[in-house]
Parts: C-alpha cells; structure tokens; sequence
C-alpha cells in the first residue's frame, strides 16, 4: 500500500497547473470525494490493523499537499487574472484639489515674532492706526517743528477746521502704543505691539505707504541696557538661526536715549553686507515722566521691527509691492 | 551727508584706513552708508622726455613722439597741438588707470595700441586726463629740469580719496562737518584732534552797530538771530579756488563756482557754519538789519527763482530791501560776480525752528538751513567768519577792512550737567570705572571734572542736544561700543499676564478662515480718490480723507475692507485665475464714535468672500460657480466654529443678509452689484461677508468654556416631511417654525430636496425636511414623535399653506 501512496505523491508534485481549466482537473482528480485521494482512504479496511495508523497518517498528508498546491495555484491563476476595471478605477488619473485656506506670509512672520516674543514673556497690546498727534509725536519727546519729525513722512488728518487743533496723524510707528498701555498700566509692564504704520511715500519696490511694525516694551527696576541687548540677541538668533552674524551701533530716536539699531550680516563673507532689522534703545525719560512714571525709580527698554524686512529677509522677496497685490500665485507659495 | 577723507586726516592723525575709519564712525554712531572712492595715486604716471617728433604718416593732427620714461624710450601718438621736442611732460605709461571716466563707475585704462596704424605705448596726459584742472588745450608741460622717470606723484599731491556718505541723525548737529567727524574719530582713538579755528590771527572786533564805517549792522529781532559777525574785505579780484580745493569740493558733491562763494563753502563743510558773501557794493546805504515782516515778501534767491516767503520769516536786510532770506539763501541782488571788488561776509547765529519753518513752507532745504534747523555751535560765529576771510585773502588777495562787526545780544550761557558714574554702570549694565567715563567725555569736549557728586560736566556749545544725564550717559556707551556691552545669557522678568483675549480670538478667527479654504490677503487701507463714486451720499459723508497724500491713489482711509478684495478678484482673474476664495482683517475708519479718537470710529473688521468658480471643470464633477449659499456656508461655519451660532441672528433683504447679535448689527453678507463690478472690471458674480469683529469679539467674551456633553446612547429618529408651498414662501422661515415647534428632542434639521415644475402647479415648490429627533434616555419610536409631527405640518398648512406632498 505504501507503494500507492509514494506514487500518488510523486504524481501530485509533478502536475502542473497553469490554467483555471488545468486547476479544475486537479482538483476533481484528487481533492474531489470521488478523487484519489479519497478513494485511497476508502481502502483502509484492506489495510492491516497495524499499519492502519501509518496508513492514514500518509493518506492525510497527501490530502495536505494536494490542498496546498491547489492553493498556491489558484491564488497564482486569481493573480494573474486580467479584469476589466471602470474608466474612473483608475488611481493614476488625477483628482480634483482641495482648497485650502494659507495665511499671508506677513500674518505667518508676524505669528513666528509673537512665538518668540511669548517665550521671552511678553504679552500683546493694541493701539489706534488714526492717531492724535500727543501720542505719536509729543508724548514721545518728538518736540513740535523739530527737524525728527521730518524722519517719517506723515499722513495728516483733518480733524477740525480750526487752526487751533492738531490735525491727527496716521501712526508712522508703533511707539504710540507704548504711550496708551503706560497710561493705562504700572509697571511691571512687558508687551509687544504689533500693527500697521503709515509713511507718506511715493509706493516703489523699496517703499509702501504702510508696513507692519512690531514694538516691544519693557518697563520695570533696574532694567538695564545689557538685558535689552540679551533680549535683541535670543530675537535674532531664534528668527536667523543660531549662527547669525551681527552688530549693534548707536542711532537716534527721540524717545529712547541710549539708542540704537540692530543690523545682522546678509550673504556670504565676501558679498554680503549689513541690513539693518531693528531700532531700540531706553526708554526716554522724558517719555517716562510724560506718562507719570518717576525715571529715577523705573527704567525700561523699548524696540521697534519691520516686520515686512524680516518676510522679505526670509522668503528672499525683492519688492514689497507684492505683498499687497494679492496675487494667489505669490501667496500659494508660504504654504 | 558726505565727508572726504582725505579732508578728514587733516584735522586727525589718524593711522586707521579708509575702511576702518568708515567702521569705526559707524559704530560711534555716525552711520557710514556707503564708501566710495575718487582721484588717483598717480601710479605709473611718470615724467618723461620728448627726445624726437615727427608727423604721422596717416593723420594731419597727430604726431608721432619718441618718449623717455626713465626706463626706456618708447613711440607714444599725441594729438597735441603744443607738443614739441625736448619737452618735460607726464606720461601714462601703458596699464595706467586714468581719472576718467569713460562709462559709468570705469575709468580709462591705458593699453599699448595702434593709432591710425602707428604703435602707441602710453599717454602724453593734459590737466583734465589727470584729474586736476580742467585744461584741454594741450598737453602739461613741465619743468625742464625735471628729471624723466620721477614719478608724477612726487611732483603733484595723489588726488586719491575715499568720500563716505554717512546717515546723520538730526541730534548730532555737531557732526555735520569734517572737523565734527573728526572729533568722534578723536574719542574712539586718542589720536590727535587738530581744529583749524584754534590758531587764527587776532583782528580788532568792535561791538558796536556801526563800528566798521564801511557798514553798520542791526539785529532788529534778537528773539530769532542771536549773533551777528560781519567781516568787510576790500581790493578783491575774484578767481578761481584753488585746484585741491575744487577737487575737495567736488568729492562730496559741490559745484565749485569762484573762490570767495568756494571759501564759504569750505568753512561751512570744515567747522559747520554756514556762511554768506555779499557784494558789499551791492548793498544800499552800507548797512545790513537782521529783521522780519509782517506781510508776505516776494523775494529771488540765488538759483533765479522768485519766492513768496509767509509774514514772520527772518531777513537780512540793506537800508532799502531785503538781500538775503536769513539761513536759507542769499537774494540774487547782491549775489558776488567776477566784478566784485569788496565783499561782506556773513556769519550768524539763527533761531532753528524759525529756519526750519521758512525751509519747510518754502519747500527749500539747503546746506545752511539744514544746519540752522539743527543747532549751530553759537561759540564759533566769529571764528568760522575770521577762517573764510584768512581762506579769502589767501586765494584772491583782498584785506579786512576795518574792525570786524560782532553783535551778539543774546550770549550763549555753557550747561552744566552732573554724571553719576554707578547710574550710568546700572542703565547701560557695564561695569566702567570713573576714569574711563572721564576720558571719553574728556576727548568729546565735556570739560569733565570729578567731584563727589559725580561726574561735571560743562556742555560744549556744539552740542545741543546733550541736556540731560541721560545724554551724556549715551555719549559713554556709544564710544565704548554698545558691542563691548556684557550680555549674560540670563533674561529675567516681571510674570508675565495672560494674553489678552482679543488677541486670541483673532487668533481664533484667522485659524477658522483657513479651515474653510480662504486665502488671508493684505489689502491697501488708503483708497483712491475715486471710489466717492462707487459710494452713496450718505457714506461719502462718513469717510475720512488723508489731508496731504503724496499719490491721490491714498486719498481716502478705507470705511469697509470690499474695495481691497474687489480689487484683487479683479487682478487675479486679469491673470487666468478661476476662482478667488478670501479672507482679510483689518481696521476700518469712518467718522463717528469709536474706542480711541474722538469723532473716528476706527474698528476691526473681517471680510469673507468669494468669486469666480467653484469647480472648474474637471472629471470628477461639473463646472460651478459661487453662489449666494457658498458665502452663507462659510459664516454659518464661522459662527459654528466660534461658538456663536446660536447668538447671531440672520436678517433676510433681497441678496442681502443682516447678522444681528443682540441689538446691534455685526455686518453684512450681499451679492455684489453688476454696476460696482463693472467699476471694477470684474465679470464673475462675487459675494462678500463684512463683520465687525470688535462686536464679534465682544458677545464670544462671555461664552462659558467647553464643557463635555454626554454623547448619546440610544439611535436617533429620523422623519421626512416633503411640503409643497407657494414659490414665495421662505424655507428659512419653515425651518424656523419646525425648530420653534419641534420641541427638545429635535435635534437637528436639514433641507435634503427643492425642487420646482412637474408634477407640481406653476408657483409652487417643494421643499423636504429631514428632522432628527433624539433622546437621551431611550430609544424614540414613530409612536412618540408623531404628535409632534402632526402638530409641526398643521402648523405649517396654517401659517405658511404648506401643504404635505403625498
């Protein structure tokens, strides 16, 4: 009987399945109750009682190769098979965009300032666009007809027709809103304040008649000139990265006193050169006693940032007329 | 403001470079903008000897020269009228780089060359190829005993120089001339500060009105012109300046003209005063009055233009009329010629705001006023007069006549101020000993003296605007250099308040337009002038005009945020776009009651807007445009997202929504109208949502925060109710009826079919509800939501003659 088996096994290893008519044989011929395999078992009475148990241990395990191979190649044949697909099946056709909402790269620079300016403690204030002339000149120790003034060309309004009234002024700085947060607040005080300013100037791809600024504040006890610099550094190196280059030299704004800007090293060692990406100082004293603060127990630093420089710094934009075009080729681009 | 250098090492001996120099000035804060260099050193120009001429055999004009250069003799081509054998003259030998300018920023290099067929090694140069006159009419010729192959430059001075522009700040009057930016380079080195007014020759001064018989000199308002020095000079024959004058004058930008206007000139840009020369025969009755007017003058200043100048301004006046606009500009009457023989010089002290006035109403910034307006050292009136007249007499012979004339009614008093070393360590955060502060103020002329108050020190006159402790404790930090300033890597501050909540609601707001697929833009707040006639009477009324706009495309603040989106729709479907989807926040400005201006209501808005197609055609769905419920999703969203959805009230016009919270209106949604599309040149149907997000902000303020609601367990209840009305009847207005009477277990609602025609009458629609009922407690079932049910579709038929479609 074993002889039977060993040449049923060996059939079975050497047929060869390749089509769906070819695998429908196989298995009427062997796997079927009337297959070979089970008309083998069906002998087991003509086997002797001791060799019954090896018997159809052997019969089993024929069973088993047959349904193994049967398996195997109707998973091949099912793999092999071509189906018809609908036209739209078709994964490599393209699908249709989503629209999605993008910030504007200003909104998206001015987000990164705040991250940084969060981390350093600071919280956020808000002032008026339209101002009156007090806050953005007098109060901050820009005396009238002085020559300053002339540092930003000014857009005025007319608030009344007499000529004893200041026409108000559209803010050229953001420094208007240190002023309103110290009159309405002591110090301690830590804010930045970001927001539209205004220059009358003729609109090229240098200049616009606005731009975004961004002030901070700090007004507390022995504030001092090294920790504004601290401050200004952790700034640079966390929106420039760590390995910036820069340098602080004196300047003039008449409500700080010491003064100063901030410029950092744009390009390689041999091309670049100095940008200038800030201006900051200590507070004026003049600007302190204007909102009823005793210089001599507060001190405090202010500083003011473009934030329109530092975007067109980042993303390499070379006219800032673009960012006020709207051009959704431009603005897809800050995903 | 420019400075040559070259002037500058006259009044410091200074071992830095050009490019050190320029470093240095910028970080004491004199910021050098930019450097840029002028002239030659005259290398490889050489004298030479012309030992042979001969004519050249192609060229009637030129000839042909044999050259001793020294080293060799060579064949040079001169087109020369003058040339002649045995002459000394200078020749640039070949690879030379001349003073000329042959295009934009490059200068003629000599090559060897074939001229009109004949070799030519080098250049026989004129006054003009050098750069140190302007004589074209032949070559130099020089001292025949001049050796050939000295180099030219050990014969003529190197006109080499480096100009620096430098950013000047309007607090540093002091530092508008050469000796002033010398003085800064003096306190970051040490080395040696020389000033040129220190060692003039002595002269009679007279302080008297008509101490000179020549003229006589009145200060009839001493409020606005404090001093007054005049300095008569007789038998003048005006020439030219001398060359290295000129070549000063023209490196930082000035026209030289004749040698007594040049020595002004060069007064005012070395010491900082400026200077007028009168012709003094020009001048009627010999009298000068330093006075104004109360009426309007018409007057011509020096560039021929004649000026009507407002009552008040200051005036140098002759016995008859005026003949100079006092620090501005001298008068066209009295200006020097070349037939002048005895001039007035003018040196004088004018009150700034009153020159910067005059300057600003006439539009008319010169030198002078630029200085006058920021403060002139009043201490150097007379000495700076007394430098022009020595240059003078120098440069065109002429003699002082008579006692120099020095009315000064107003005399300067020198401040006072005290420094007290241990504040200055703790605002600037150094740690600087008493004597390092001494030196530095010592070497910027504060006269500092130690005492046991501090730090005294005595204000030099040339700077005004040093008035306070704090003044002088910059002057400290600037020379020491903010960079030497220690940082310690330490930041430590006050806790920090919480950021204020409409800073995150905007924040919020931002976040949810980018979830509905908009696009932020930044638009313009200033409008053109134009848009008055897009705009009603009544809103026209409201708007704020800038008064003095420099563009009349900014005349006008923006009252609402459409302009800037209509604009850009309008822009981008100028370029092929299909589809324009945006948001912006920015303030709006009308007149009325606002947060911060009296009489201006400036406020937050936000648009929402959209434009163009929503799909275009694509094989996954149909082309379509926006329409009005493409808008209407995006604010009912918004509300959703802000938690404001059961707060704002939706008011209904033709293509026109209202959202109300409470009683006051926070903005509009509309379909925007053919004709402002066609002002816009904007073909696609658009729809804009305007809020006022300050209102917005203000009803989110209250909302209680997120709390959990149990999810429900048991399956909802779903009931259609398909109605057919009259077309005019509103399906908001139903939904809200079946909301109203619906009670707590209808929990959501949804118009899922409209539709109009067959099999329905002409005037009539259908529109189907799908109600969602729920409860939290148990499973709802036909039997207990059918009351409700017949109640809602009685009430319906009733109110609405909504009838059930079967």
């Amino acid at each position: 009987m074993s002889q039977l088996t060993d040449k049923l096994r060996e059939e079975i290893e050497s047929v060869t399945i390749s089509t769906p008519e070819e695998l429908e044989a196989f298995r009427l011929k062997y796997l079927s109750k009337k297959g070979q395999v089970s008309s083998l078992l069906s002998q087991i009475g003509s086997v002797a009682a001791e060799e019954r148990k090896a018997f159809g241990q052997k019969v089993n395990e024929l069973k088993q190769q047959a349904t193994e191979k049967f398996t195997q190649a109707s998973e091949l044949l099912q793999s092999q098979q071509k189906t018809v697909r609908n036209a739209t099946d078709d994964i490599t056709l393209p699908a249709a965009s989503v629209p999605t909402g993008l910030l504007h790269p200003l909104s998206q620079t001015l987000d990164r300032i705040k991250d940084v300016f969060y981390r350093l403690g600071f919280t956020v204030s808000d002032g008026p666009e339209l101002e009156d002339d007090f806050h953005n000149f007098t109060a901050l120790n820009f005396p009238p007809e002085h020559p300053a003034r002339d540092m930003q060309d000014t857009f005025f309004i007319r608030k009344t027709d007499s000529d004893e009234v200041d026409d108000l002024v559209l803010r050229t700085h953001t420094s208007p809103v240190q002023i309103r947060l110290m009159k309405e607040q002591k110090p301690p005080l830590r804010s930045i304040m970001p927001g539209r300013v205004y220059r009358n100037e003729s609109i090229t791809a240098k200049s616009y008649c606005l731009f975004h600024q961004v002030e901070g504040l700090y007004i507390d006890k022995d504030v001092s000139l090294a920790e504004l610099k601290d401050t200004l550094v952790m700034f640079v190196e966390m929106i420039y990265g760590e390995g910036v280059k820069y340098r602080i030299r004196p300047s003039f704004f008449p409500f700080t006193e010491p003064s100063l800007e901030m410029d950092i090293w744009w390009g390689d060692e041999e091309t670049g050169k100095w940008l200038e990406i800030l201006g900051a100082g200590m507070v004026h004293p003049n600007v302190l006693r204007s909102v009823g603060v005793d210089p001599e127990e507060y001190s405090g630093f202010a500083f003011g940032m473009g934030v329109e420089r530092i975007a067109m710094l980042f993303y390499g934009i070379d006219d800032i007329r673009l960012l006020y075009d709207n051009d959704i080729r431009f603005l897809k681009q800050f995903q | 403001m420019n400075i040559s250098l070259s002037w500058l090492r006259e009044y410091i001996d200074t071992q830095l470079s050009d490019t050190e120099i320029a470093d240095k000035l910028t970080l004491t804060g004199l910021e050098v903008e930019e450097i840029t260099s002028s002239g030659s050193d005259f290398g490889g120009i050489v004298i030479g000897e012309i030992l042979a001429v001969r004519s050249h055999p192609n060229a009637d004009k030129l000839t042909l020269c044999d050259v001793n250069t020294g080293s060799e003799t060579v064949q040079i081509v001169c087109g020369a009228p003058n040339v002649a054998a045995g002459q000394k003259v200078v020749v640039a030998t070949v690879g030379t780089e001349l003073p000329v300018e042959i295009e934009e920023g490059k200068n003629l290099v000599i090559r060897k060359s074939k001229i009109r067929g004949e070799v030519s090694f080098g250049m026989i140069c004129a006054e003009d190829e050098l750069g140190i006159g302007t004589d074209h009419s032949g070559i130099m010729v020089l001292d025949p005993s001049l050796k050939a192959g000295t180099p030219f430059s050990e014969i003529v001075k190197p006109t080499k120089d480096s100009v620096i522009e430098i950013g000047l700040t309007p607090n540093r009057p002091d530092a508008a001339c050469h000796v002033g930016t010398a003085r800064d380079l003096h306190a970051v080195t040490g080395e040696t500060f020389k000033h040129p007014g220190d060692n003039l020759p002595d002269f009679e001064v007279t302080k008297k009105t008509d101490g000179n018989p020549s003229v006589k000199i009145s200060i009839l308002n001493d409020e606005l012109c404090h001093r007054y020095v005049g300095i008569v000079m007789k038998g003048i024959s005006v020439a030219e300046s001398p060359a290295w004058v000129q070549q000063r004058l023209k490196a930082i930008g000035l026209r030289p003209r004749n040698a007594i206007v040049d020595a002004t000139n060069y007064v005012l840009h070395e010491m900082g005063q400026p200077l007028h020369a009168f012709d003094l025969s020009a001048l009627s009755g010999s009298e000068i009055q330093v006075k104004s007017f109360d009426k309007d003058i018409t007057f011509t200043t020096l560039d021929e233009t004649e000026r009507k100048v407002a009552a008040g301004s200051l005036f140098i006046c002759d016995a008859e009329k005026p003949v100079a606009l006092a620090g501005v500009m001298g008068g066209m009457n009295s200006e020097i010629s070349d037939s002048t023989t005895q001039i007035l010089i003018e040196s004088a002290w004018f009150e700034p705001v009153s020159i910067r006035k005059t300057s600003r109403n006439l539009a008319l910034q010169t030198d002078s006023s630029y200085r006058f307006e920021r403060g002139v050292d009043p201490t150097i009136t007379l000495k700076a007069a007394l430098r022009c007249a020595g240059l003078i007499q120098e440069w065109c012979s002429g003699d002082i006549d008579g006692p120099v004339v020095d009315i000064n009614p107003v005399i300067y008093e020198p401040k006072k101020l005290t420094l007290r070393p241990e504040r200055t360590n703790k605002l600037l955060g150094t740690s600087l000993g008493a004597e390092a502060m001494l030196q530095i103020l010592g070497r910027l002329g504060f006269l500092p003296e130690h005492t046991k108050a501090g730090i005294e020190c005595t204000i030099p006159a040339f700077r005004p605007d040093v008035t306070i402790e704090v003044d002088l404790i910059e002057e400290i930090a600037r020379i020491y250099d903010y960079n030497n300033i220690p940082t310690t890597g330490r930041i430590t501050f006050a806790r920090p308040p919480v950021i204020p909540f409409n800073e995150s609601f905007l924040q919020q707001v931002r976040l949810a337009c980018v979830k509905l697929g908009l696009q932020e833009i930044y638009s313009n707040s200033l409008l053109p002038e134009s848009v008055r006639k897009e705009m009603s009477d009544e809103m026209i009324e409201l708007l704020i005009p800038t008064l003095n706009p420099i563009s009349r495309d900014q005349a006008i603040m923006r009252p609402d945020l459409s302009y800037g989106f209509l604009r850009s729709a309008a822009y981008n479907f100028n370029r092929k776009a299909s589809s324009f989807r945006a948001f912006e926040i920015g303030r709006v400005f009308t007149k009325g009651t606002g947060r911060w201006i009296e009489g201006i209501d400036e406020h937050r808005n936000l648009l929402m807007a959209v434009s163009g197609k929503k799909h275009k055609q694509h094989w996954q769905h149909t082309e379509t445009a926006f329409t009005f419920h493409d808008l209407k999703a995006l604010t009912d969203s918004l509300f959703d997202q802000l938690r404001l959805a059961e707060k704002v009230r939706y008011e209904y016009e033709d293509d026109l929504i209202r959202f109300q919270v409470g009683k006051s209106q926070l903005g509009i949604a509309y379909r925007v109208s053919k004709e402002l599309r066609k002002k816009f040149e904007l073909d696609n149907e658009a729809y804009i949502a305007e809020l006022n997000l300050d209102l917005l902000a203000k009803a989110a303020a209250d909302l209680e925060p997120v709390r959990y609601k149990p999810v429900p367990k048991y399956p909802a209840f779903e009931y259609d109710i398909a109605l057919i009305t009259d077309s005019n009847v509103n399906a908001g207005e139903m939904q809200e009826f079946i909301l109203q009477h619906g009670g707590k277990q209808l929990t959501d609602i949804q118009v899922f079919d409209v539709f109009e025609g067959k099999p329905m009458e002409k005037g009539q629609k259908s529109v189907a509800f799908r109600l969602l009922f729920q409860d939290s407690e148990k499973t709802l079932t036909i039997k207990n939501v059918e009351p409700k049910i017949n109640k809602i579709t009685k009430g319906l038929s009733k109110t609405f003659g909504a009838q059930l479609r079967a």
